[in-house]
């Protein structure tokens, strides 16, 4: 029986985790860096510790530090979250050899997924399809050239060790290969600590298709189905939905049962998620296994009426899973937005700040999910999502249209936030058509997204700043008048 | 006296307050009211408009505003000095509208995508900057030729450091 469960994460997660705990009756434990004090995972948890200072190598990412302190305030578990060191097998089987439940899968389950080249050649084996391409790491440039060449270009790099849509390249052409080749090297080096890195055959604007699957350690495995995760910038995902449009119900039989034979392969217990590509003509291919809860999870809970969460705490508690495959059912839409702190006219640059005012939608089936508030500091140490926005409906128009509604009530001031360009996306004919793929956003829905924004002669929002800064000019200079020394106040006026 | 210019990017908005319910946008008349919502927020309604606006900056002359998630760059002037700085620019060319570009966090120069000296796009990629563990794009903010100062790749900057600038 599990009695506390230290959470080791932080944002938005860490807040997700702890709601799942308390409706179980089960005592919680934050860790938090010098950044994120006070924060509002610190606040709603049982207990809460600090953990180090701000960069994440000293904090989130301390693995003997972490299981220290599980030790030491007798956590029964360690819930990871994502991101962190919820894929990381070297500290997973540190935990399993303290004694302290790991929830999620075997150290050996996410080793044998974790390199995604090991995990090319599992999935072969048990007749998973995958993308073309090596099941090896490719040592040298001519050595990947010659085997680009031998599948044909356009052709994707990726890091063995990647994920998350970091350490990867698209090359088009044999003279870009070499940059890129050395490129992705260095920003795998860099995120992952490893820079194998591996070829596949670069799949022509296919849809993101994955299944969530759950599995107890009984030998039970479900699947929860599909999500559609096609809207992307840089790999990183903004928009997911559950069903996906574009699926049809044979399809979606195949793929759920492709990700349960994946699942069995590695002999996988707790939530996974199995991603894949889909080409125009329904045609799927393995991409890799996520060991771990999903940012967008929740679109699946929502559908589903499954808490993903609570199930993962049971399933470590050595239960079974909770219910049937029969008894799962699709039931309506949900659409999920991530809210980023970023700055869409200058090229979405992170933007950084404290959130001088926050104030998040609500409603009917409308669902938040943040680890913010007022004065929260959104910083470069960590992800610069701000909050998701989940809504559901009852069909695809019904939650497009709700989900438009919602973001219109995020009042965030502070920093700027991507929300004019979600809503720009929501609005697009291929998306509402469901026509639209993972290249979508990059190739055609930002050139359109800037060229409106420079389009728009009257910028209500502009108009507003405009006015406000008058008001406040105004203000000050009756308090300057009174002063004496304002005659040399012009060298001030001369800005760069 | 209520006479002022704020402008944002090269637009102009001039604006007089005629009362502390009136004013003149651009040779428009429009109701309004200005209400401190809490600390930096304030809640303007212009017309049948309202907006919750937030400040981030505000400095001499140089404002950022957030509305509605995005972002404003504005410097606002009494129209009395506005036109003294005019005045000042026109006397003085060169060091009139050019416009210096900032690291907007801290981070490492990755690479410099043009030389010194080269004539860029509004739009275009200057530099790649990667921070919070991604390659960030840097872009001209308006068009011209660009000038270095001491940066170089592979240099490490703090935020606020001056990356380039456009003229």
């Amino acid at each position: 029986m599990i009695r506390k469960i230290l959470i080791a994460n932080r944002g938005e997660i860490a807040v997700r985790i702890i709601r799942a705990c308390k409706e179980l009756g089960i005592k919680t434990a934050a860790i938090y860096s010098e950044a994120d004090i006070g924060s509002l995972h610190t606040i709603l948890a049982d207990e809460s510790y600090l953990i180090g200072s701000a960069p994440s190598s000293q904090s989130y990412l301390n693995k003997e530090k972490i299981i220290q302190l599980a030790k030491e305030i007798n956590a029964d578990a360690i819930h990871p979250g994502y991101g962190f060191l919820s894929e990381n097998s070297d500290f997973i089987k540190m935990v399993e050899e303290s004694g302290i439940k790991f929830i999620g899968p075997s150290s050996k389950s996410v080793e044998m997924m974790g390199s995604k080249t090991a995990a090319r050649s599992l999935m072969q084996k048990h007749k998973v399809p995958i993308v073309p391409g090596t099941t090896e790491p490719i040592k040298t440039v001519s050595e990947g050239l010659s085997f680009a060449d031998e599948i044909g270009f356009p052709v994707l790099i990726k890091a063995s060790a990647g994920g998350g849509g970091k350490g990867m390249r698209k090359v088009f052409s044999k003279d870009e290969f070499d940059s890129a080749f050395e490129s992705t090297k260095r920003e795998a080096l860099k995120a992952f600590g490893n820079d194998d890195v591996y070829i596949e055959k670069l799949i022509e604007n296919p849809k993101h298709i994955e299944v969530q699957i759950i599995a107890d350690e009984f030998g039970n495995y479900r699947h929860l189905f599909e999500r559609e995760c096609s809207i992307q910038r840089r790999h990183q995902k903004i928009i997911e939905e559950s069903p996906s449009a574009f699926l049809d119900d044979l399809t979606r039989k195949a793929i759920t049962e492709a990700a349960v034979n994946a699942a069995k392969a590695c002999n996988y217990f707790n939530a996974g998620t199995i991603e894949f590509l889909m080409d125009k003509d329904k045609k799927f291919y393995f991409l890799e296994m996520n060991t771990r809860l999903q940012v967008e999870h929740p679109v699946t809970e929502l559908v589903t009426g499954i808490d993903l969460v609570r199930e993962q705490i049971m399933i470590a508690s050595g239960e079974k899973i909770s219910f049937e495959q029969k008894d799962i059912q699709q039931n309506g839409v949900a659409i999920e937005c991530r809210v980023y702190a970023e700055d869409s006219s200058q090229g979405f640059l992170p933007s950084t700040g404290k959130l001088k005012l926050y104030k998040e939608p609500s409603g009917p089936n409308v669902r938040v999910d943040s680890g913010v508030m007022v004065n929260s500091e959104i910083t470069v140490h960590y992800d610069p999502m701000i909050s998701k926005l989940i809504c559901w409906g009852k069909n695809r128009d019904e939650v497009i249209s709700r989900s438009l509604r919602a973001l219109d009530e995020y009042y965030i001031g502070g920093v700027s936030t991507n929300i004019s360009f979600l809503k720009f996306i929501l609005n697009r004919k291929e998306f509402r058509e469901s026509s639209h793929n993972i290249n979508s956003v990059e190739q055609k829905f930002l050139k359109e997204f800037e060229e409106q924004t420079q389009n728009i002669s009257d910028n209500e929002n502009e108009i507003a700043a405009a006015i406000l800064s008058a008001y406040l000019k105004s203000k000050v200079k009756q308090k300057v008048t009174s002063d004496i020394y304002i005659t040399n106040k012009w060298r001030d006026l001369l800005y760069e | 006296m209520n006479d002022f210019v704020s402008k944002i990017d090269d637009k102009k908005y001039s604006i007089k307050f005629l009362d502390e319910s009136r004013l003149v946008l651009n040779e428009i008349e429009y109701n309004y009211s200005i209400k401190l919502l809490s600390s930096d927020n304030f809640i303007l309604t212009l017309n049948n408009r309202t907006f919750i606006c937030t400040v981030v900056e505000n400095k001499n002359s140089n404002f950022e505003i957030v509305v509605n998630g995005e972002l404003h760059k504005v410097i606002s002037h009494s129209l009395i000095s506005y036109k003294a700085e005019e005045l000042l620019k026109s006397k003085n060319q060169s060091h009139s509208s050019g416009m210096t570009v900032k690291a907007p966090m801290p981070g490492l120069i990755l690479k410099i995508k043009k030389q010194n000296g080269d004539y860029v796009e509004r739009g275009e990629t200057v530099m790649i900057l990667e921070a919070m563990k991604m390659e960030n794009e840097i872009r001209a903010p308006i068009s011209g030729t660009v000038t270095f100062n001491s940066i170089k790749e592979g240099t490490s900057v703090e935020k606020n450091i001056k990356l380039f600038e456009i003229r």
